[in-house]
């Protein structure tokens, strides 16, 4: 009887700290958007722990498709975690950037095709002056749509989770097609124009799924614990 | 203190799986030596699953934060059983929430293993000074000890792991000042760890003896022999 309190107690104390802390797991959420400035496609990157500190002064190392070891370009984010850089067009392929800050940092991988210049749009043919958000993402599970400014420093609601949208910059009068990309999950901007942006397939976890997720695990360990308990008495 | 894949080395990482390799080896042999290695098998699972969501619970220490360890309450409750657990622990943080990483698996483990092992043997040293006679302050004197070495043992590794592999594309003074600094940010947790080492194993020893590794019972010489009795009330 004593073993079992024991194991109902921990069990108890496990869930508690599971609901304390589901939501705050450690680790980096890193996003991009593409965007058309003077007719130049930059990108930018934007990255907080996913326990919602800004990663400021991180470092970004950047890789073309055709250089994988030595960066194209290095760089430090500004103090809201934030890096714009503005990819060889005439280099298509999978560009990687990295973002690293006191040996803990993610990576993630954007897609160039050379066209984006044309998919994306120019500020003249697609001006955008509201915010909009695809209709039809917010039915999709594990994607949560929100309006985003391009120099927005709010973290995410939950890690894993993703947003698309589409609105325009308040400071720059670009149109926006906003991506976001969540422990190095791949969203490609295919076709999307302001106001019409894409909405991706997510790879990333809702907080339910967080949940579920953490759940199942927990009662993997506890189901061993009570499956020895029982061999034990027996 | 998770490293996440893509930070260091191939090399590093190679080595922290044959390091990792040892300590799990090392553990299982010692374990093994037990009358019934099964006995211990539902207090390192509960552990495993405190170990596995321990990481989620942070701690602000401005202008960061951090979260808890726990690899010396593992390392004085569990022992051997330790190592073992943190290696499943780190698998199912790493594959299901990308906390730390695949690659890393074996630098991370050997990273928490190898300072639980040195928690267990640093709490166990309480016995030279009690002779097996609950005191709780010896006993929690100890236990604070595996808590509070037990992070900076981490901190300590981590930081001699971090330093040597910025690459030369980095700008190298910058990162080792936030690494040191998050090392700084650490000396909270280890006085948190320390207290709740403390705290839990002295309540174990007063609610539930026989929970705390092997041999050591009140006032009892031959104590692995009255273990398995006294679990069965």
């Amino acid at each position: 009887m004593n073993r079992k309190i024991w194991l109902i107690l921990s069990f108890a104390l496990i869930g508690v700290l599971s609901i304390i802390g589901t939501a705050r797991a450690h680790g980096v959420v890193i996003e991009h958007r593409m965007y058309v400035e003077n007719g130049a496609v930059k990108i930018e990157i934007h990255a907080d722990f996913d326990s919602g500190e800004v990663m400021s002064d991180a470092q970004v190392a950047i890789f073309a498709p055709n250089d994988l070891i030595n960066p194209w370009q290095t760089g430090k984010m500004d103090e809201a975690g934030n890096y714009t850089f503005e990819p060889d067009l005439f280099i298509p392929g999978t560009w990687d950037v990295q973002v690293r800050k006191a040996g803990h940092g993610d990576m993630i991988h954007i897609k160039i095709t050379g066209d984006e210049a044309k998919t994306l749009g120019t500020e003249s043919e697609h001006p955008v002056t509201e915010t909009k958000a695809p209709e039809t993402s917010s039915a999709q599970p594990g994607i949560a749509v929100q309006p985003l400014a391009p120099d927005t420093t709010k973290p995410l609601e939950s890690p894993g989770s993703i947003a698309v949208g589409a609105g325009q910059a308040t400071d720059r009068n670009a149109p926006l097609v906003q991506i976001i990309v969540n422990d190095g999950s791949v969203l490609v901007s295919e076709g999307g124009t302001a106001g019409t942006a894409p909405v991706s397939v997510s790879a990333g976890y809702s907080t339910t799924q967080i949940i579920v997720m953490a759940a199942c695990v927990i009662w993997g360990f506890v189901g061993t614990a009570l499956f020895f308990a029982r061999k034990g008495r027996n | 203190m998770h490293i996440p894949d893509g930070v260091l080395p191939a090399t590093m990482c190679i080595a922290g799986y044959a390091v990792t390799a040892a300590g799990t080896a090392y553990s299982l042999r010692q374990i093994g030596k037990k009358a019934d290695p099964r006995e211990s098998l539902p207090k390192a699972s509960l552990f495993t699953a405190a170990f596995f969501v321990a990481s989620w619970i942070h701690i602000p220490v401005p202008p960061t934060s951090v979260h808890l360890l726990l690899v010396g309450l593992m390392g004085a409750v569990l022992g051997y059983y330790a190592f073992p657990a943190i290696l499943i622990g780190l698998f199912f943080q790493a594959v299901m929430f990308q906390h730390g990483g695949l690659t890393t698996l074996g630098v991370n483990t050997m990273m928490f293993g190898i300072p639980a092992l040195a928690a267990y043997q640093i709490f166990r040293l309480h016995k030279a000074i009690a002779k097996n006679h609950f005191q709780p302050g010896v006993f929690g004197f100890f236990g604070f000890l595996a808590g509070f070495l037990g992070v900076l043992m981490v901190v300590l590794i981590a930081v001699a792991i971090l330093l040597p592999s910025i690459p030369a594309y980095m700008d190298a003074a910058a990162e080792r000042t936030a690494i040191l600094a998050i090392a700084l940010a650490h000396v909270p947790i280890m006085f948190i760890e320390g207290f709740l080492t403390a705290g839990v194993v002295t309540f174990l020893w007063r609610v539930k003896p026989e929970v705390l590794e092997e041999d050591v019972r009140p006032d009892d010489p031959t104590p692995q022999q009255s273990i398995p009795a006294v679990a069965e009330g």
